[in-house]
């Protein structure tokens, strides 16, 4: 029953979110006044099981509402493109003048451990949004295993400084509103390269908002909150962008458009994100059946490659 | 609280994943052929024959080929000459990827964890999940993805690096990049064939060696 409300909650709010985004003009159906009131009261962190309750009946199932366009598990549609490669262009400029040299020398003068007790702490920082969303989307096992990483890393791995969970089998995996959007089938809507943010999707940058409000350190009030707030994110921004200083630059040395490839590994990691890792066949790329070649000869293996 | 949580992590994380015996050892042997051929000290003319060879037996690249046209392929297949070179370009330029991306990696041991069999389209793939030993760091992790034959045999169609629970495999990759240089020229294969070439050779003078 929770999963059903839930799922017809999410599907009307994506649904909602995909189409007012959506570049078509041929737009059938228009959002319900319900999701649009739910997508804002949720926005604000306000929804109520009664409120999901009353437009469940009029949610359309994602079939019906996704049935627009064909989608492939992994792409993304980019209507916005020239938009977005302008504001890449800018985020490449920035990074090259900026993130990159400094991500550069943070990874020279810091010793290894210091900068792997900074991921810990960030990432330690992230596990209540994780929580919240393996609860929203219905995994109250890998709920368990956030709510006990949460609790020893914190505690015996010195306010998250150190990740002794993984040590023990409790294995990090993230979350955020975005998945969650995509578990109830949401897609992804046009994709979306924000300034300074990076690439992003028109679902997951709303789900992106939703998990600030789903933070409780958005509301925590303490001595120098502030303060801690601003190192939190200067901390996960540095720790990012050095992690991926030899994806990146790989990316830009081999990709002759490194803006498509980059949409293209958004896109697959997200999709993958949303199963959780597990591979589905839905998922995979669908290679067809091997096709004789216009010459008439069967192209494929023609020896058992078992020798 | 530590032994509550190995509990449950020993719950949590036993998978029960149906082994294929034969993908596995099938990608151990020739993964680990191809990794130790990239270590020859022959010349690179040798070498990258040998790989070439390996590599043939392995991987079906001309139904990748194929894939990575999207909706370009049926057109592509009506011009016989284009598509029989188009093959052939796309094979060499897989072959200078594959060295590339697995240049790093030469020399170095392969181990399968486990596969998952599974079928798309009344065809039967499996997945094999293998790390691949690094210098320093974690092991790189790589799932091949293989496809049965009519014959009952099996070749890879696709390779995907994973990093935590995200995957990005390559032939996903480079359809999305073919598919916009050829949305760009107007669905030019012989355009984008020409490009490729080009790519073929700049990753080609990139390996030294």
């Amino acid at each position: 029953m929770a999963e059903r409300t839930l799922k017809a909650f999410f599907v009307e709010i994506s649904w909602w979110l995909t189409n007012i985004a959506s570049a078509k003009e041929n737009a059938v159906n228009r959002p319900s006044v319900a999701a649009i009131v739910w997508a804002l009261s949720l926005g604000a962190g306000l929804t109520g099981p009664a409120a999901a309750q009353e437009g469940a009946g009029a949610a359309p199932e994602p079939s019906e509402a996704f049935s627009n366009e064909p989608w492939t598990p992994g792409t993304i549609r980019d209507p916005w493109e020239g938009w977005n490669r302008k504001v890449y262009a800018l985020n490449n400029a920035i990074d090259r003048a900026f993130a990159e040299p400094f991500a550069r020398t943070y990874q020279r003068i810091t010793p290894s451990p210091v900068r792997s007790g900074i991921r810990n702490w960030v990432n330690n920082l992230e596990a209540p949004v994780i929580f919240a969303n393996d609860l929203l989307q219905l995994e109250p096992k890998r709920a368990g295993v956030t709510a006990l990483r949460f609790g020893i890393n914190s505690t015996i791995g010195i306010l998250g400084l150190f990740d002794p969970a993984k040590s023990i089998g409790l294995e990090r995996h993230s979350e955020d509103f975005g998945q969650t959007l995509g578990r109830y089938g949401a897609r992804t809507g046009p994709y979306l390269m924000l300034p300074l943010l990076g690439p992003s999707s028109v679902r997951d940058a709303f789900g992106s908002i939703v998990d600030i409000g789903l933070d409780p350190l958005t509301y925590a009030q303490f001595e120098g909150d502030t303060a801690f707030r601003i190192t939190r994110g200067v901390a996960g921004v540095v720790t990012a962008r050095t992690d991926s200083l030899e994806s990146v630059a790989n990316l830009r040395a081999t990709s002759p458009d490194p803006y498509v490839a980059l949409r293209s590994a958004y896109a697959q990691s997200r999709a993958s994100l949303i199963r959780n890792g597990q591979p589905t066949a839905a998922d995979l790329p669908d290679f067809g059946d091997p096709l004789p070649d216009a010459a008439g000869e069967a192209i494929g293996p023609t020896e058992s490659p078992l020798q | 609280m530590a032994f509550a949580g190995a509990a449950l992590a020993s719950t949590l994380f036993v998978q029960s994943a149906h082994a294929d015996a034969a993908t596995e050892a099938f990608v151990q042997t020739n993964a680990q052929n191809v990794l130790n051929s990239l270590a020859q000290t022959s010349t690179v003319e040798q070498r990258r024959a040998h790989f070439a060879g390996l590599m043939e037996k392995f991987a079906d690249m001309p139904t990748v080929a194929g894939f990575v046209l999207g909706r370009y392929a049926r057109q592509a297949r009506t011009d016989a000459a284009l598509y029989k070179d188009w093959v052939a370009t796309f094979k060499e330029y897989g072959l200078a990827v594959y060295e590339a991306q697995l240049d790093q990696y030469r020399g170095r041991a392969i181990k399968v964890l486990r596969s998952t069999d599974l079928e798309k389209n009344g065809r039967k793939r499996s997945l094999v999940r293998t790390e691949i030993s690094q210098q320093s760091g974690a092991p790189l992790r790589v799932d091949w993805d293989l496809q049965q034959y009519p014959g009952g045999s099996w070749k890879v169609i696709d390779v995907a690096l994973k990093f935590d629970e995200t995957s990005i495999s390559l032939a996903t990759q480079q359809q999305a990049e073919f598919l916009s240089q050829l949305d760009k020229n107007g669905g030019d294969v012989r355009k984008l064939l020409e490009s490729v070439k080009a790519q073929t050779a700049t990753m080609r003078a990139m390996i030294k060696r």
